[in-house]
Parts: structure tokens; C-alpha cells; sequence
């Protein structure tokens, strides 16, 4: 009995099958960004950017400040760029996570994480749009197991009026 | 026919994606055949430059846990590791941590000596030998030193392995209940 047609058996092997052993193999994703980072500003101005992560569900990854110093903290960097003075990042209150065989709750984010920097343009800039790297540093676990420290790379584009 | 014949190609398409799709989650069915195989021998060096190998444990019951210095799993795990460390050191048991892929001193401050650990911590300084316990198939998307962080093995004296934590990785057990309780059945059956 042969109820599938020849071409069919060959679309599948040759089409179908290659793509589900990729999508296999594709490598786990903690955290994306919400929504591309972008700012306007005048020669001077100064401005706070509210760059917004989404960490999937079911899993967190270690806050800024953590309360056990084994643990590696979250770190939101940016690469320098002329013309733009980037501040310190101001990271938001961090959540609980409660473990078994631990009296401390662990410091974590989740969810959504909205990391506010500050962000000022030199004097002398001419009208451009600029993309700068930034970097995400994290070590991501979920209700039962932890995962190796990753880095999540984005751009920051933002774009001087005059 | 010929819908029906398109019915059926489509159906086992599908069927298809989505068993393999259910693969990259469940991580609990696909390693139920490992206990009772032969663990996998190593070597590695302690944390005073000793070579130490899984052979050298031949007639012992051997508790393997798979850390790192950040891993809060691992950490509070430790102090429970190295409780059953003492209570079962005269039952013909011993305990290991092996650690992936961090340096020697750090290991020996974050892990070793905050715990006051008084059984071997060995180095897999590039976690081969991680990798090398990682059931095949199970979280593919991982590597497979990554996919046994965490994890508990309990060897028997014949190099079998009896206990595999990742086959309940969605209950955290940092007391090692569930492996205390396969090591006492052991024990009792000798």
C-alpha cells in the first residue's frame, strides 16, 4: 500500500526533515530586546534612554547587585563612541527568587527589564544618526537549572536633530 | 484519493515537526534508559594537582555533582553534599564535585574552601568530561557540558550509573533527597 506519492516523499526528505533537525539545534535565547533602543537629541541635550529587555518565560537572570558574590551580575555596557557621553546605567528594584536549601532570596530580573541610561550629545555635533554597541552580560536560570553567562548584542541609534 | 492522499503526506508533516519540536522541551522522557549503563571514565586533577580518575573509585558508590562557582544550585547544594560526604563515608561512599571550566584558584576560594569541602573538587577545565555524561538528544540546543551543570550522578561500585538527576530536572532537590534515598536502597540491597 503505498499511500504517499513519490514527489511528496521527496519534498519531505529533501525540504521538510533538513528544517526540523535545524530548528533542533538552534541555540537557546534567553532574553531580546523589546523594541529597537532609539533616542533624539539636539547638540547638549542631555536624555534618559529606557532600554527594554524581555526575558522569556520561565526562566530570570541574576540582578546587578547580587546578594551572594558567587553569583555573576547583570551588566548593561556600551561601547564608546565620540561626540556621546553615556552614564551609568540605572538598573530597576530586583525581584525575589526563592530557593530550596536557601535562607536568602536570590536577587533576579524577569519579565520585562527596563534599564534606564543617561545619554549626552557634545556640544559640536553636526545632524547625523549614529549607531552605538551595547552589550547585555548575564547569567540566565530557570526553576531548576542554570545556564553559562551570556552576552546579548544590540544597537543603540540615536539620532541628532539640530 | 488524491486529497486524501495529500491529507495523509500533510498529517505525517506535521507529526514529524511537532515530535521534534517536543524534543527541544522534554528532557525527562528521552533519558529515561541511563541508569544501569556504564558511566563514562575520566581523569582529571584535584584541586592540589592530583590526578583523579573514576577507576580509582572501583568498588565504591561514587556521588558526582557538576558544578560551577555561580550556579546557585550548586552552591546550595554544597553544604548538603558535604553532610552526606560524612554521613556516609564509612558505607564504602565518595563524594566528588567536578567543575567546569573555571580556574584552579577560584574554585579553591568560592567553592572548596567557602564550603569547607573536605572531599575532592576536580577540574574539567574544558568540560569534556561533562560533555561526556550528557544523555544524547536531550536539550540539543544546549552544549553538552552546559546541559549537566547542576547535576547529580550516583555511581555504583561496578561503574554503573544508578542516578541521574536530570531525569526529574523540574524539581529542585538541594537536600539530595531522592538521591539519598537510591544510595540507601543500595546499600541495603548489598
Amino acid at each position: 500500500m503505498n499511500y504517499l506519492p513519490r514527489n511528496n516523499i521527496l519534498i519531505f526528505y529533501f525540504f521538510i526533515l533538513p528544517f526540523t533537525a535545524f530548528a533542533q539545534v538552534e541555540e537557546r535565547r534567553f532574553v531580546e530586546l523589546k523594541s529597537e533602543p532609539e533616542l533624539r537629541l539636539a547638540p547638549g541635550e542631555e536624555n534618559q534612554l529606557i532600554v527594554s529587555f524581555l526575558i522569556k518565560e520561565g526562566y530570570h537572570i541574576q540582578a546587578n547587585r547580587v546578594k551572594d558574590e558567587n553569583l555573576i551580575p547583570t551588566k548593561l555596557s556600551f561601547e564608546s563612541a565620540e561626540g556621546f557621553i553615556i552614564g551609568d546605567p540605572v538598573y530597576p528594584r530586583a525581584d525575589e527568587f526563592r530557593m530550596e536549601g536557601v535562607k536568602e532570596p536570590l536577587a533576579v530580573f524577569g519579565d520585562t527589564l527596563k534599564i534606564r541610561v543617561p545619554v549626552k550629545t557634545a556640544n559640536t555635533l553636526e545632524k547625523q544618526r549614529a549607531q552605538i554597541k551595547g552589550k547585555l552580560y548575564f547569567q540566565p536560570c530557570d526553576a531548576s537549572k542554570c545556564y553559562y553567562p551570556r552576552e546579548f548584542d544590540f544597537n543603540l541609534s540615536i539620532r541628532v536633530k539640530q | 484519493m488524491a486529497l486524501a492522499k495529500f491529507s495523509i503526506s500533510i498529517l505525517i508533516i506535521c507529526l514529524t515537526v511537532c515530535l521534534n519540536s517536543m524534543d527541544t522541551k522534554a528532557q525527562s522522557s528521552q533519558v529515561t534508559g541511563i541508569e544501569g549503563e556504564q558511566a563514562p571514565d575520566f581523569s582529571l586533577t584535584d584541586l592540589i594537582g592530583n590526578q583523579v580518575s573514576l577507576e580509582d573509585f572501583r568498588g565504591n558508590h561514587v556521588v558526582i555533582h557538576i558544578a560551577t562557582t555561580w550556579c546557585p544550585f550548586c552552591n546550595a547544594e554544597a553544604p548538603h553534599l558535604e553532610q552526606l560526604n560524612q554521613d556516609y563515608e564509612d558505607k564504602n561512599v565518595k563524594v566528588l564535585i567536578i567543575d567546569v571550566k573555571e580556574p584552579k584558584d577560584l574554585v579553591k576560594t568560592k567553592l572548596k574552601d567557602r564550603f569547607n569541602l573536605s572531599f575532592p573538587v576536580l577540574l574539567d577545565s574544558d568540560g569534556s568530561v561533562a560533555a561526556s555524561f550528557a544523555p544524547e538528544g536531550v536539550l540539543p540546543d544546549l552544549a553538552r557540558d552546559e546541559v549537566m551543570l547542576a547535576s547529580n550522578i550516583l555511581i555504583d561500585p561496578d561503574g554503573r550509573i544508578q542516578f541521574f538527576s536530570l531525569l526529574d530536572s523540574q524539581n529542585f532537590d538541594a537536600k539530595l533527597v531522592d538521591l539519598k534515598a537510591k544510595l540507601d536502597e543500595l546499600l541495603a540491597s548489598e
